[in-house]
């Protein structure tokens, strides 16, 4: 069958046998799941089963693309890499920009699975039709940089699309990511681990076919709309993102009181302008850039010519960065941020899982939970930006005590240290992205129920700070929603959220073209999928498959023995109230966060005991044979 | 063309090879190309120059390649090119491609005056990178900005005290 | 003359896609700028914890709502170290912006 928008071809590799099969892609998935997230979590679903261990050669490690994925539509150029989770040990994927998912659909797949463990590292070649495994072993070691130009070498072309893995992976380090671009990491859950445990070293891409559009003229039109309404909706975001990117958001949280600092301790940071978006755009940026198709050019590239650091070259240095190894670890020293992240991108290091590990550090150093022996007599007090870029790099190599500490990531190295999981902020073994929850109670709801652990990015409900109340009612259906400390309104607002953003990432748009303009949220993604794919989409579709996605992703988590005990926020946002800064005081009483979680269950028509999906809910969406197997284990929720 | 502006986004390469084709957006078929050093940041849309004296039209056997009376273009007349690529050879921008399925040459042919690829890039990040403006504002825009530069310092000062004096 | 200065507000509400969009919110913005010129920054500092209202980016784009309906224009700059950029634009009522404002008053949202 011939498609538009979608390249209508699955890769399948079997990296044990060393095959390798092309499938064609079926109506039924297109329909119903939309691409990229969407796809990788059916098959995960479908062909993962229940119990196996992530490093196990029956994991599947898969890469999705969407159907706008390789065309103008805006910010469209996402990629999505999924796998059963060693952070989670349960569901878990990652999603990285660049240009690699582009060049993936203009070679003609929308997906690729990875089936079984390689015995010997391999890479993918992948030349529009002609695909092919070749042996890694003068890859193996080298990081992340050094992989992608050898194989630009090797291969003879500068323009080839080059996602890798670096030591870090290799050596199943938790905090291991997969990159792309040098600097694009599809950070989250350790998927760089998984790739390392296949022995799969780089996917690198041409491709010359393209994508079809099915409707050109009227692709072109929304396009122009929608940036214009980008533009006038949302004007002071539009302005201001594309000139400082995500780093402006240190002083924009602050403001907020949701600048997570000292590992989550507190959300304002008495040293957050020497962090500031503004600071590193004037003194470090020399240069602004963009994913595939994006109007934003928010990566920030960046130079350092003077002080200790002096000679680092760093792209996509990212709020993750600059909050993440500076107000969370307690450091002001911005250029030492820009240090840090160079050295995670070269090894392969997820920024999120390696700041939080090493918050996590930090405070149980202050607290006596590490002690000098456990990290090899490097001084873990805050705020030490030369003990920071050593403990990465001993966390990239699992190097010595400390390392080996580190590899783990905060849930798993905490266990070890009992005592310290109070200070392990994740959920369902996942860390949290950089908003501070206690100020911002949609985000808390959000952080607890994503069905990838402790994640902002599945909710991201930035309509809690940017929508007026007007708009909150209107499309949420109460004003409440904008009172950032209040409960109410707040489970109906998270779902719609999740739901809108299971198909963000389907599409495999970015978010943040989806903001403060409410019109954006609900207009867009039905408009670019019918212009691109030719097929009829409307809201309701789009937001039904978006829901589908949510409770496929809910009920493989659910197969693995997850419930509502996991939908908690680490035990810290409840008991300590904030002591410094405006929003002093402030704390998330349980009671009034489980009235948020029942608000939640009941929109979603989930169990209210057990936090799982009924057998109604998945009826409704399609998903009888999903019941019937949960039935079978005894792991259905229960309508009222 | 701001070369140390453009951010790689690819905008550019996609409108132009969607417009083209007529629905298929894949960057080989665009007649702009935008050629970067990921490492170093540098991204820069490569477009056809429409030379004075182009190397493409000197070197045509069959006189495939004219210049347009409108928009001064340099375009190819396709029914005469009979698929020789000595004009991609001769053009020192790599700015010719070959369009396999026809077996002949095709370029940038400004889009009858009204060239795609400067339209999404000045829509999706304003000012934009690639622009179509006369000529001689091209160099008056050129030294404008260059005076900016150089001046930088007095009329930042100078702006500040006019606001905060109102 | 108000009666056609609200029509001609209502037209352009409903042009910029803001129908049923304009509500207590603008209307505490306006009474706001009554007598004097405020950036979005002070604007919330005077209006905060009023209609649910918590954050400054709530007020910034209603703001920028009322500007696009001719409401509020910008009246100069400020310089408030908040919101990114040192300076942020400073506001001020228009008689459009007065019309309006006793009309919601007495409507509540338009």
């Amino acid at each position: 069958m011939e498609f538009y928008g979608w390249s209508g071809t699955t890769l399948r590799v079997n990296l044990e046998k060393g095959t390798i099969k092309k499938e064609p892609l079926k109506e039924e998935l297109a329909l119903n799941y939309v691409g990229g997230r969407g796809f990788n979590s059916k098959i995960l679903y479908d062909e993962v089963p229940q119990g196996i261990d992530p490093f196990d050669p029956e994991n599947k490690l898969i890469f999705g693309t969407g159907p706008c994925t390789g065309t103008i539509v805006p910010c469209s150029g996402r990629w999505t890499v999924t796998a059963k989770s060693p952070t989670t040990d349960a569901f878990g994927d990652a999603n990285a920009g660049g240009h690699w998912g582009a060049e993936l659909k203009w070679a003609g797949y929308d997906v690729i699975v990875f089936e079984g463990n390689s015995k010997n590292p391999v890479y993918l070649f992948i030349d529009d039709n002609n695909v092919q495994l070749a042996k890694a072993d003068d890859l193996w070691g080298l990081d992340v940089w050094e992989t992608t130009d050898a194989l630009k070498e090797k291969l003879g072309d500068p323009d080839l699309e080059v996602a890798c893995i670096g030591p870090a992976g290799e050596r199943l380090s938790l905090p291991a990511c997969v990159i792309s671009n040098y600097t694009r990491g599809a950070g989250k859950c350790g998927m760089g681990a998984v790739m390392g445990s296949k022995k799969l070293k780089a996917i690198v891409v041409r491709g010359t076919k393209g994508v079809r559009v099915a409707h050109p003229e009227e692709l072109i039109k929304v396009v122009e709309e929608s940036i214009d309404i980008l533009k006038t909706e949302d004007k002071w975001w539009f302005e201001n993102f594309s000139k400082y990117g995500t780093p402006i958001f240190v002083m924009l949280f602050q403001h907020l009181g949701a600048l997570p600092t000292y590992n989550w301790r507190e959300g304002w940071f008495e040293r957050a302008e020497e962090l500031s978006g503004e600071l590193l755009y004037n003194k470090y940026v020399k240069k602004k850039r963009a994913c595939n198709a994006c109007v934003y050019h928010c990566s920030a590239y960046c130079v350092v010519d003077e002080g200790p650091y002096a000679g680092t070259v760093g792209e996509g240095v990212e709020y993750e960065a600059t909050g993440g190894f500076g107000s969370k670890l307690g450091n002001a020293d911005l250029a030492s941020t820009i240090a840090a992240k160079t050295l995670c991108d070269k090894l392969g290091i997820d920024l999120i899982n390696c700041t939080d590990t090493l918050g996590w550090a930090m405070e149980s150093y202050e607290k006596g939970f590490l002690t000098k022996e456990d990290t090899d007599g490097l001084d873990l007090s805050w705020g030490n930006p030369d003990a920071i870029l050593e403990a990465i790099r001993r966390m990239g190599y699992r190097e010595g005590n400390l390392g080996e500490i580190l590899a783990r990531g905060s849930r798993k190295a905490a266990r070890e240290k009992k005592g310290s999981d109070y200070y392990s902020i994740t959920i369902k073994g996942q860390q949290m992205g950089l908003v501070e929850p206690r100020p911002m109670w949609a985000w808390g709801l959000g952080f607890a129920t994503s069905t990838r652990g402790g994640d902002h990015l599945r909710t991201q409900p930035a309509p809690e700070f940017m929508f007026t109340p007007e708009e909150a009612e209107k499309f949420i259906g109460t004003p409440k929603i904008s009172d950032r400390f209040g409960w109410e309104g707040k489970g109906r607002l998270v779902a719609w959220c999740q739901n809108i953003r299971a198909i963000n990432d389907s599409l495999e748009n970015c978010k943040y073209f989806f903001r403060g303009s409410p019109r954006l949220y609900v207009e867009f993604p039905a408009k670019v999928l019918t212009a691109t794919t030719g097929y009829e989409w409307t809201y309701e579709k789009v937001l039904e498959c978006g829901e589908r996605i949510y409770n496929v992703e809910k009920a493989y988590n659910v197969r693995e023995g997850l419930g509502r005990q996991d939908d908690y926020l680490p035990e810290r946002f409840y008991k300590e109230p904030l002591s410094k800064g405006p929003f002093a005081g402030t704390v998330m009483p349980k009671e009034k966060f489980d009235l948020m979680l029942e608000e939640y269950y009941k929109v979603r028509d989930w169990d209210q005991k057990t936090g799982m999906p009924t057998r109604r809910a998945l009826k409704r969406l399609g998903l009888e044979k999903i019941a019937n197997e949960l039935g079978k284990v005894g792991r259905l929720g229960k309508a009222e | 063309m701001d070369a140390d502006q453009c951010d790689g986004c690819r905008l550019c390469e996609m409108m132009c090879s969607l417009v083209k084709t007529g629905g298929t957006i894949s960057p080989v078929k665009a007649r702009v190309r935008v050629v970067k050093i990921e490492t170093l940041g540098i991204d820069v849309p490569m477009i056809c120059y429409h030379c004075e004296d182009p190397p493409c039209k000197a070197v045509c056997p069959t006189a495939a390649i004219y210049r347009s009376g409108e928009t001064d273009a340099v375009l190819v007349e396709e029914s005469r090119c009979i698929g020789c690529r000595e004009c991609m050879v001769a053009c020192p921008f790599g700015a010719i491609l070959f369009d396999e399925s026809k077996g002949v040459v095709a370029k940038c042919d400004l889009c009858d005056g009204n060239p795609a690829c400067v339209k999404i890039c000045e829509q999706a990040h304003p000012p934009g990178v690639i622009h179509y403006i006369r000529s001689d504002m091209s160099e008056k825009d050129k030294r404008r900005r260059a005076m900016y530069k150089l001046q930088e310092a007095a009329i930042k000062s100078r702006t500040a005290s006019k606001s905060s004096a109102s | 003359m108000a009666a056609e200065t609200l029509e001609k507000t209502k037209e352009l509400i409903r042009k910029e896609h803001l129908e049923g969009l304009i509500g207590t919110t603008h209307s505490l913005i306006m009474k706001t700028l009554s007598s004097q010129e405020l950036c979005a920054t002070e604007i919330f500092e005077k209006i905060r914890g009023q209609n649910y209202i918590t954050a400054q980016y709530q007020v910034v784009r209603a703001i920028d709502q009322l500007r696009r309906i001719g409401c509020v224009r910008v009246a100069g700059k400020k310089k408030t170290g908040f919101m990114a950029a040192p300076y942020e634009p400073s506001y001020a009522i228009t008689e459009t912006g007065h019309v309006l404002q006793r009309e919601l008053d007495r409507q509540k949202r338009l």
